[in-house]
């Protein structure tokens, strides 16, 4: 693990070194980019060898798309942008030939309060997980990250409106799903 | 459904994915995504220069390959002719230069050649930026 202090700011790297796909550039970049790239592919229920695959994707594709990179958008935009295309297509890969992983599936419960508090953020990680891969993007990058709705519908290539309309879903979906589960003895 | 109002909700999703532990970082996931790439590789930097030679170099041999075939004679009915209807009609019609086992091998070579040349475009066009979306799309 390393620490976030050692971790570049995304607004002082040099485009043109990383146009021209200079190495330190690069480890830059992915130094920089990579919490955000890997909380995505964990909002997408990538765990472990799966998520670290997905990753390493995903900055091979950004790799190779960096010469052609003309700075119009945003550089963060545009690596999530390639990052969520990537995963996406690992998740659906994933979907087709495994069972849900543990992880997704529902806790036990245990007594105490703290034990509960716990189980039920890690209730709606899961389910948060377990929305549909436009959904869990959308929930990933308004709630954890604090993104504005216009910048998602950047990465994500659709109007505002559509990513207001899965954000609501999503909503309605985790409510139902956390209403069931507190429901439950 | 209805124990949570939107604000109150909004509220508890915000505050518990900002809880949510990160995943560890990679440490060498650079070297990794740049292995992935091909980087690590020298003759994998050029990969794109070697596909548009072999693609040039497949289509240089289908073009000799088809012009062999059409040009000889009885070729152009072979290429003409169709693959799977007329097999009888375009080995008895040939009985100029080339033999009709020859020319059925060089329209076999010819649509194998042509496959080749339609793959690699395809794969071309889908692996560039490794993404397996559109290049143009993808240089904002």
């Amino acid at each position: 693990m390393i620490s976030t202090s050692l971790q570049p700011n995304a607004a002082t790297l040099d485009l043109d070194a990383l146009r021209r796909q200079e190495d330190g550039a690069f480890e830059q970049l992915v130094l920089a980019h990579q919490r955000l790239v890997l909380g995505l592919g964990q909002s997408l229920g990538l765990m472990d060898a799966d998520l670290e695959d997905a990753a390493a994707e995903t900055f091979a594709a950004v790799y190779r798309a960096l010469p052609r990179f003309r700075g119009e958008a945003e550089l963060g935009t545009w690596i999530y942008r390639i990052a969520w295309r990537t995963m996406l297509k690992m998740r659906r890969r994933r979907s087709k030939t495994e069972p849900l992983p543990q992880h997704l599936r529902a806790a036990t419960h245990s007594p105490d309060a703290a034990a509960r508090r716990r189980e039920s953020h890690e209730a709606l990680w899961r389910a948060v997980s377990a929305l549909p891969a436009r959904q869990a993007m959308a929930v990933e990058l308004h709630y954890r990250r604090d993104w504005a709705i216009v910048r998602i519908a950047k990465v994500m290539q659709c109007p505002e409106g559509t990513v207001k309309t899965l954000l609501f879903r999503a909503r309605r979906r985790l409510r139902e799903k956390l209403d069931e589960q507190e429901m439950k003895p | 459904m209805t124990q949570w109002d939107d604000d109150s909700f909004d509220q508890r999703l915000r505050r518990s994915l900002a809880q949510r532990p990160e995943p560890c970082l990679i440490p060498d996931l650079a070297r990794r995504a740049r292995a992935r790439a091909g980087a690590l590789v020298p003759l994998a930097r050029h990969r794109r220069w070697t596909r548009w030679l072999s693609i040039g170099a497949a289509a240089l041999i289908a073009a000799v390959i088809a012009g062999v075939a059409v040009f000889s004679p009885g070729g152009s009915l072979l290429m003409f002719s169709g693959v799977s209807s007329s097999a009888a009609s375009v080995v008895s019609s040939t009985g100029g230069q080339i033999s009709g086992s020859l020319q059925w091998m060089l329209m076999g070579l010819t649509m194998v050649t042509i496959c080749i040349v339609v793959l690699s475009i395809w794969r071309i066009l889908e692996v560039e930026d490794g993404s397996g979306f559109s290049l143009a799309a993808e240089s904002w």
